[in-house]
């Protein structure tokens, strides 16, 4: 009877335990997201409140954005970006954002083609940008995209002028071009897309004296396998450079997936893929249907940086780009 | 009697077509004289290498999955006295889950093996735990306990699953694909690995499908007629672990295979679990072979996972099957 009663005690005690484990493994989890919004709010103000002070109110510009004109300082100093494409773009006209985001999780570095973006406070991800940061830098000006961030254009619009672009990618020679306005160096944005226009028209001279190579772009990824077609970022500046394309993938459109049995699809004179998911392109490359590909048995696959090729979206990852199939078409 | 063994073999050779369908058919056409080549005299042709490295391996995986999974969710069914109960109230998806999603981001991996042999961890934990839930107090291991402990485990497993992907970004978009379940890209190696698993709880599901039977008539009547009902439950539970978990291993977790499947036998051949379990298996395995082939022309030029497509039949079947059982009543 005692012994029963012990071991049913146990029992109880065990099955306490199981839910004590539970709750702490819960309170765990949500203590870790917690603590690190704390420790980023109060360095961000910190750093902020002295160049407050400095910041004279001067005169104002009119910019027309992808919501209409808007009214913004004549010389932004404290601006905060909300994509990759901005930062790159800023960044490449000799100004230093006060906040950006990570591409993918919010803390995550930033993209390493990008110099100079020691000091730059983290204000969530592209995706998920966080107001409260925002708000706590005290920005005077916010450029950001009408296609990820439409929702919350009206809250920024409380904190600062905002300057949208419409959208990321394809538009990189606007966007530019209303970035370099945004922070009146419209000359200096200028002078960048005709440095690359000079660059890319020499890369088609050069490229049209050689053999044709077409080109396979793709992105592996966990579940399947995805094209990027002509109107990607990266599309574009081959379109641009002259540069062919896989018959297959020469067709409008950002981007078709397939399965590994289409993988006659991803051949090419030239390989080019780029993925964000580690364990990805190993999968892909075990495939016996993947090492029959011509192209993978010249040994004629080159990885490429998904940072710049993918997600940079502004000038110096175009400039980049170009870099890569300099090294890869040209002799 | 003899229907049954007639319906048997009709059975048999629908799963042979259909694996057969399941090597012919795919976004990329292949002609009948390379599906032969490729199995009989393989010379590395592009078509070949198809059916020999995509087709052939998913085909035995989609039939050996969708057996499991019936099977399994015949003994649960059994063991709960419930007709509404398939795998997954043991919690053996949700804890597969949840593993494959804490292990993806603290070894910051996407390869299947990884997945699998989590997967397959968590199921059996995620059973152990339900176990260990229904056999506290008085009576253990009732229906009514196996099912409340379950249903809770499979809860918290899941709002825990949950909660992790929202608050990591980036992993619900790796993770996505696994969690809804599919047949693609699955590698010959990894289920040469899960398969023993799976065969050998196949094989104690037909030993046990006669303690089954006495199982079905009660707890009191089974204990009367010499059943030693705790050990029978408790290898019960370990057969579902091992055939459902090896399922979610290789495949994710798919659902309603194990819950609509047993319905079918038993309505083609009644409740004696001794044909039940047989017709389950090969029904299951025609089932999902068939979800496999129809995953992949739904839409056109893109295939959608497996488990969307059995879920999307298998959803009417369980509001068909709950409506059923309150008319009887």
């Amino acid at each position: 009877m005692l012994a029963s009663k012990q071991v049913h005690s146990l029992k109880r005690w065990g099955t306490l335990s199981l839910i004590a484990l539970v709750i702490l493994i819960l309170s765990a989890c949500g203590n870790g997201e917690s603590n690190k919004g704390n420790t980023e709010a109060p360095a961000a103000a910190v750093k902020e409140n002295t160049p407050a002070a400095t910041v004279e109110p001067s005169t104002e510009r009119t910019v027309k954005d992808a919501y209409g004109d808007v009214k913004v300082p004549a010389n932004p100093s404290k601006i905060v970006v909300l994509d990759i494409g901005a930062l790159d773009n800023l960044l490449e006209l000799g100004i230093k954002p006060i906040g950006a985001p990570s591409i993918l999780a919010a803390g995550d570095p930033y993209p390493a083609y990008l110099k100079g973006t020691e000091g730059i406070q983290n204000i969530g991800s592209v995706n998920e940008p966080n107001l409260e940061a925002i708000d706590a830098l005290k920005p005077d000006l916010i450029i950001g995209n009408k296609d990820t961030h439409d929702a919350i254009y009206s809250q920024l619009g409380q904190i600062a002028p905002t300057v949208f672009v419409e959208t990321l990618g394809v538009t990189w020679k606007n966007n530019l071009q209303l970035h370099a306005d945004a922070v009146n160096k419209s000359e200096e944005g200028k002078k960048l897309l005709d440095a690359y226009q000079a660059r890319i028209d020499q890369f088609k001279a050069d490229l049209a004296g050689q053999d044709v190579k077409k080109v396979s772009l793709f992105r592996p990824r966990a579940d399947k396998i995805q094209i990027y077609l002509k109107d990607t970022f990266a599309g574009t500046i081959m379109t641009d450079a002259g540069v062919q394309r896989v018959d297959s993938q020469n067709v409008e459109g950002f981007s078709k997936d397939v399965t590994e049995e289409q993988m006659t699809e991803l051949d090419g004179d030239v390989i080019l893929w780029f993925n964000r998911e580690p364990d990805a392109f190993a999968k892909l490359e075990k495939s016996p249907l993947w090492t029959s590909l011509p192209g993978v048995q010249s040994k004629q696959v080159k990885p490429v940086d998904w940072e710049y090729w993918m997600s940079g979206l502004g000038i110096q990852a175009v400039n980049k780009v170009v870099d890569d199939l300099h090294s890869f078409l040209l002799k | 009697m003899k229907y049954r063994w007639i319906g048997l073999i009709f059975l048999s050779a629908g799963v042979g077509f259909a694996l057969i369908a399941s090597i012919a058919f795919g976004v990329v056409q292949v002609s009948v004289s390379s599906i032969i080549n490729a199995l009989c005299s393989f010379d590395g042709a592009y078509d070949q290498l198809i059916i020999r490295s995509v087709r052939l391996p998913r085909a035995l995986i989609a039939a050996a999955v969708g057996g499991s999974l019936a099977v399994a969710g015949c003994l649960m069914q059994a063991l709960s006295r419930n007709g509404l109960a398939g795998p997954e109230i043991f919690g053996v998806n949700n804890g597969a889950a949840l593993a494959v999603v804490i292990v993806s981001i603290v070894l910051q991996s996407t390869s299947l093996s990884v997945f699998s042999w989590a997967a397959m961890a968590g199921a059996a934990i995620a059973g152990a735990t339900v176990f260990l839930l229904g056999s506290i107090g008085g009576h253990s291991l009732t229906p009514v306990k196996l099912i409340l402990a379950g249903a809770t485990i499979n809860l918290l497993f899941a709002s825990l699953t949950q909660g992790i992907l929202i608050l990591n970004e980036q992993s619900l978009d790796t993770m996505r694909f696994w969690l809804a379940g599919s047949l693609t890209g699955r590698d010959l190696q990894l289920f040469v690995q899960v398969v023993p698993y799976m065969l050998a709880g196949l094989a104690a599901a037909f030993f046990l499908s006669r303690h089954m039977n006495v199982i079905g008539l009660g707890e009191e009547l089974a204990q009367g007629l010499g059943q030693r009902v705790f050990f029978i439950k408790v290898l019960c539970i370990v057969v579902i672990v091992l055939l459902a978990g090896g399922a979610v291993a290789i495949a994710g977790p798919i659902a309603f295979i194990g819950l609509a499947v047993p319905h079918i036998a038993r309505f083609l051949i009644g409740s004696d679990y001794r044909w039940m379990i047989p017709y389950s298996a090969l029904l299951g395995a025609l089932l999902l072979l068939l979800a496999d082939i129809g995953a992949r022309f739904v839409l056109p030029a893109q295939e959608i996972p497996a488990g969307i497509v059995t879920a999307f039949f298998g959803a009417p079947f369980l509001i068909y099957l709950a409506q059923r059982r309150g008319r009887t009543k």
